[in-house]
């Protein structure tokens, strides 16, 4: 029996799981359920020792975990599929098979023979037929988190957890997979079910915890228990199970298309159509990584794609950033510090870099009037600054990320695309920069925004597109509320698009 | 597909690279074979230098390879091979490895280390080749250094100074680098002179590093501090410095030793007749063709005077040294001539330059 | 049931492994080398380049060992010089015994790594200001130690060295030995830790690999095979020099990436910084032997290395597509 006590993590100020218990029992499978940023990831990284907790603790067999350690965790018979797979690329697929736990012959060689009939044995029960000394790196996403699995399978764990392992997998891998967790459960083996497809999750679970804003609602067996009641659990509010309305704009007045794609298709995104009107705010919302943030890459060539694409005065799909930025479309990602800021640079220089940049390479980036515009809107902004001069680093996340906008505003763009604009930032200047948005589209400027926080989409938006598995799946306008948000993305899973995964789990 | 064209042309073109570097070297040919056993008139000589970087160790590669031509012109020497290290042993070593691998007859090496060639120079030997170091030596009791006299060199200097002196006044003394091996023995000789005339007071002796703005900034304090300097004795390399400070400080230059430099005898020559006053005794670049005379000798089977060798300067336990008096000294009476006929024209960086001729050459062997 | 996979496809792994990279521009460098210097396969020859490349290939199997792990030693010319003066000061001029010498001389050495390692793992500061610091340091102690070229070996140390036992050239079984010694490594879980630590360090972790032992190893073992550089290289020379080390950090680094492994880590073998070390000692030979004047040697070679180190960027670029769906 593994039972989890309490536990909390705290990173700063922010808590992402606020003292969370439940108990694995043997012979189970149990599911782990959630919205975004509920806490289900942080769960399962401290139960592989990945992550240390702040408080509480974690009981193995009656006895304490040590926690923070990976090895412990192993030893004690814990293991885990992790979501973004914990494989060495350049290490062949026996040698990651086995990785951490080699076999050792006499003095300490590693027992080479040993070591490939045992990665051979897993690859037969995952139904793989790939050479075993093939680099990692170089296989398909979907062997590769086979492989995954095939790791956690490999220890034969008392306690096994399964971090979404089934997102990239094609229907009959899923098959395979369920029969073998199947019979691992008849021999005794505790699964930690973490998905967010409730059709697998009633294929195979007996019971199910929900998460909600890091905190476990309850635990519920499977067999006596709703789809919408684990909805509720999720969602929270008390709300209206019927299906969400799907009115077309009556807020909205329809003006000319600013940004026009068709059928972006591409490893993540299966055939997007999208359209954002001059002076409108588009959301794209959904569970986390259902093509998001590919999609916001594939509008601004920042990453390959087939699809036509159509924005004022520019046809077809744009080449790279600075392409797409020249034809007017901007792009403020949402990892401000990697891909936004240049923090050991003035907020000056911030500003005008954006300009700048689609100057032609060799030609002189001339002062004058920048100065101004740039003190201008630092103004307009309310950037909290001691002087235009100052390093941006210097500057609080929310300040940060008005420095982007000024930047934004200073090219005057004709579309900008947002990736959660407001992480990260406290209430207040959340607010105002959700008052700039509304101002920017009341300028005539086209929003595309991905973010989620179903509540800052369903404020600022005049439309959210939910997305699922690389598509879109359902169009939400009107009245817009986060709970119609978060059910819908929820939901995807069992909307009209989402039928595929339903025969998944019905032909099981 | 395209990756396998691309390693292809990428190997191909690598290829092409060696076969050019190959080709390169075909027509001057590797006529060592022939040449080691020949009658003996034709040799391969290689020259290991430890270090480029200078004018000085420039000038000294030409002067060797003005005077190989001469040879190459006669039909003794059939090839000179340089190599340069960039003061690094081990690359000298592959170099001096690479020379008796390619069969040559003789080794002038210009050393890194005194004492780090000595298995290298072993395989040279073994393999029936004569080994000179010059300029620098070695501690191997089978070679035979050629190097210039440093305590003569120095001694010459400091004796002139104290005559003219007539063997009272107040002096500097402005040296090199404490620590080298060249300076040790320079310094000893200055110290044997001066200590012989009780009239000469040393006001202050300082390092000027060779090196000409040192000098001048040392110089500077120097005249700011002792009004009374009535000479100054100095080696190479800092002669144009200390007149620059007297330049500078709105003074004549006092009676002083010079240095080899163009710029030095320039102001020399310029202000000879206004009483200025002084002694240069070279430290020749063409030690290296001077170096050469004497292999080529040693390869023709002339063998040196016992008087010739020498205890080495740095392990005087070992005699196996010639140490070469400098072939040159001049003083007022011969300055325009030197000026004229080898100075005149010449980069500021020139050194004054001399080597011995085959006759003085000569003199050192039975 | 999986088939067994064909030979044409081992074969293609096999040509694409990194290792291969440098002994292809070995066997390119040998072949140009044997055209322009007939008589490079004489044993005498052959037993006068390896003295000079055994020493790099010791440095460079060590410096492969921190470069799979993510790091990089610039230290590792620093720790050969460290042990050449140790050595030499302590037998001349201290007068213990030669192997007495030579122990302490390794010691030294491998205490320099110690402290690399801690500082690099445990205290976490950035590998190349910790070993750039640590080269200067290390230099200026050697110098203290032995301010000026001197001292001398035993005759008969220097002289093993450059002979042959058993018809084949001394050099050549110390680096036999140098392998020997890594292999020792190589095949225990540290090896492959190595790589897993400079390839993926959250996965590793997550496998309960002990990230932080690891590295602090890495710099311990480049430290140790630095430190048999130096000993080897002492044997070659016969004295001491507080100088002597000093290129031995970027050699054995272009030796690293002739040899086919990625700077990043997680990437390539022992076997083909061999291969590069080897590369670089031919090249010496090559532009001597092509009679490329002094003057331009520095420029030929260099050319040529700098289209070797080219030809394994591409080629490395080319054949390591790796696309894993998460970057970290």
């Amino acid at each position: 029996m593994l039972t989890i006590e309490g536990l909390r993590k705290e990173y700063g100020a922010v808590v992402a799981l606020q003292g969370a218990s439940l108990t694995l029992v043997p012979g189970t499978i149990h599911a782990l359920l959630g919205a975004n940023g509920s806490g289900k990831s942080t769960l399962v990284k401290m139960l592989g020792g990945v992550v240390r907790p702040t408080k509480g603790t974690i009981w193995v067999d009656e006895q304490r975990l040590e926690v923070g350690s990976p090895a412990h965790a192993i030893h004690k018979g814990i293991a885990v599929s992790y979501q973004e797979t914990s494989l060495v690329p350049s290490m062949s697929v026996a040698d990651n098979v086995l990785l951490g736990i080699e076999p050792t012959g006499k003095a300490g060689y590693v027992a080479q023979r040993s070591l490939r009939e045992r990665a051979a044995e897993i690859l037969d029960q995952l139904g793989l037929n790939i050479p075993p000394d093939v680099p990692v790196g170089e296989l398909p996403t979907n062997i590769q988190h086979l492989l995954e699995i095939g790791k956690a399978l490999v220890k034969r764990p008392k306690y096994m957890v399964l971090d979404e392992a089934t997102a990239a997998l094609r229907r009959e891998e899923v098959k395979r997979l369920f029969s073998i967790v199947c019979s691992l459960r008849d021999e005794g083996v505790a699964i930690l079910f973490v998905s967010h497809r409730f059709d697998e999750v009633y294929a195979i679970c007996d019971r199910a915890t929900v998460l909600r804003n890091g905190a476990v609602v309850g635990t519920r067996s499977l067999s006596n228990t709703s789809r919408e009641e684990l909805i509720q659990d999720m969602i929270g509010r008390r709300i209206s199970l019927e299906p969400v309305q799907q009115k077309t704009g009556t807020s909205f007045k329809k003006q000319a298309v600013c940004l026009k794609a068709r059928s972006l298709t591409n490893a993540e995104l299966r055939g997007v159509d999208l359209e954002v009107s001059a002076g409108e705010i588009v959301g794209i919302g959904g569970l986390q990584g259902q093509g998001q943030t590919a999609l916001l890459r594939a509008l601004i060539g920042a990453t390959t794609v087939r699809g036509d694409l159509e924005t004022d005065g520019h046809q077809g799909l744009f080449r790279n950033p600075s392409h797409a930025a020249g034809n007017g479309v901007r792009f403020i990602s949402g990892d401000r510090g990697r891909e936004g800021v240049f923090g050991q640079r003035s907020i000056y220089e911030n500003i005008v870099i954006g300009r700048i940049a689609t100057f032609p390479l060799w030609k002189r980036a001339s002062q004058r009037g920048e100065n101004q515009a740039a003190r201008a809107l630092v103004e307009q902004l309310k950037i909290v600054h001691h002087s235009l001069f100052q390093e941006v680093r210097g500057l609080s996340g929310g300040n940060q990320q008005k420095v982007l906008f000024a930047r934004t505003l200073a090219s005057k763009p004709n579309v900008v695309i947002l990736d959660d604009p407001t992480k990260g930032v406290d209430v207040s200047t959340r607010m105002e920069i959700h008052r700039l948005l509304r101002n920017l589209a009341g300028e005539g400027v086209g929003l595309l925004i991905a973010s989620s926080d179903d509540e800052e989409l369903a404020e600022v938006c005049d439309r959210v597109l939910i997305m699922y598995e690389g598509q879109i799946v359902r169009e939400l306008t009107g009245d817009l509320q986060p709970s119609h948000i978060t059910k819908a993305s929820i939901e995807g899973a069992q909307s009209e698009k989402g039928k595929g995964a339903e025969t998944r789990a019905d032909s099981l | 597909m395209l990756k396998k064209g691309l390693a292809t042309t990428i190997v191909l073109s690598l290829v092409a690279v060696f076969l050019l570097a190959a080709g390169c070297g075909t027509p001057t040919g590797k006529s060592t074979s022939s040449s080691g056993s020949g009658s003996g008139k034709s040799f391969v000589i290689g020259v290991a230098n430890g270090y480029i970087g200078n004018d000085w160790r420039t000038q000294m590669i030409a002067d060797v390879q003005q005077v190989a031509k001469t040879y190459e012109e006669k039909g003794v020497i059939s090839k000179l091979i340089v190599e340069n290290a960039n003061n690094d042993v081990t690359q000298q070593i592959s170099q001096i490895q690479n020379m008796i691998n390619s069969g040559v007859n003789a080794i002038m090496i210009d050393p890194v280390s005194a004492t780090a060639l000595v298995p290298a120079i072993q395989k040279a030997q073994k393999a029936g080749i004569l080994v000179i170091p010059f300029d620098g030596v070695v501690n191997n009791p089978k070679v035979t250094n050629i190097t210039t006299d440093q305590y003569s060199w120095a001694k010459g200097g400091a004796q002139w100074l104290a005559d003219q002196l007539h063997g009272k006044g107040n002096i500097i003394l402005m040296d090199g680098l404490a620590g080298v091996p060249a300076e040790n023995i320079r310094a000893q000789a200055e110290q044997d002179v001066f200590s012989k005339y009780p009239g000469i007071h040393v006001l202050q002796k300082v390092f000027g590093g060779w090196a000409e703005a040192t000098a001048e900034q040392k110089m500077t304090s120097l005249i700011a501090t002792y009004p009374n300097i009535d000479g100054i004795y100095t080696q190479d390399g800092m002669g144009m410095g200390i007149v620059q400070a007297y330049i500078a400080a709105h003074k004549k230059p006092p009676l002083m030793t010079g240095d080899v430099t163009v710029g030095f005898f320039k102001y020399w020559t310029e202000h000879q007749s206004s009483g200025f006053h002084s002694y240069v005794e070279s430290n020749p670049p063409g030690i290296g063709a001077t170096a050469l005379e004497f292999t080529v000798n040693m390869l023709q089977g002339k063998k040196l005077k016992s008087s010739s060798i020498q205890a080495n300067p740095v392990d005087t336990s070992q005699t196996n040294t010639v140490l070469v008096k400098s072939p040159l000294t001049v003083t007022d009476t011969n300055l325009q001539q030197v000026w004229n006929s080898t100075m005149k024209g010449k980069p500021s960086s020139y050194s004054l330059d001399a080597w011995l001729t085959p006759s003085q050459v000569d003199a050192y062997f039975q | 049931m999986r088939t067994p996979f064909n030979l044409n496809q081992r074969a293609t792994r096999i040509f694409r492994s990194p290792a291969m990279i440098g002994w292809v521009l070995f066997l390119i460098g040998l072949v140009a080398n044997a055209i322009v210097q007939p008589t490079l396969f004489k044993l005498s020859v052959i037993n006068s380049n390896l003295g000079l490349a055994a020493p790099l290939i010791m440095v460079a199997i060590g410096q492969t060992a921190v470069v799979l792990a993510g790091g990089i030693d610039l230290s590792v010319g620093s720790i050969v010089t460290l042990t050449n003066v140790l050595v030499v000061s302590l037998y001349s001029f201290h007068h213990t015994g030669f192997w007495l010498a030579a122990i302490f001389g390794v010691a030294a050495g491998m205490a320099v790594g110690v402290v690399n390692g801690f500082i690099i793992s445990v205290v976490r500061i950035p590998a190349l200001l910790v070993t750039f610091a640590m080269m200067s340091i290390v230099n200026g102690v050697a110098l203290a130690i032995l301010p000026q070229p001197g001292g001398q070996i035993p005759a008969d140390i220097y002289q093993i060295y450059g002979s042959t036992v058993g018809g084949l050239p001394f050099p050549f079984l110390l680096i036999v030995f140098g392998v020997l010694l890594w292999m020792i490594f190589r095949y225990r879980k540290i090896g492959r830790y190595l790589i897993a630590v400079g390839g993926a360090d959250w996965s590793s972790r997550a496998n309960g690999i002990p990230v932080t032992k690891v590295r602090f190893q890495s710099y311990i073992l480049s430290a140790t095979f630095a430190s048999l550089a130096g000993l080897f290289l002492t044997s070659e020379v016969s004295s001491g020099d507080p100088l002597i080390g000093a290129s031995y950090a970027l050699n054995s680094l272009a030796a690293v990436v002739l040899g086919g492994t990625a700077l990043a880590g997680g990437r390539g073998s022992v076997s083909g910084s061999a291969g590069g070390a080897l590369f670089l000692i031919l090249v010496q030979n090559i532009v001597y032997f092509a009679n490329v004047p002094s003057y331009y040697q520095t420029l030929v070679s260099g050319l040529i290395v700098v289209i070797g180190l080219a030809t394994t960027g591409v080629l490395y670029v080319r054949s390591g597509k790796l696309h894993l769906t998460n970057g970290r």
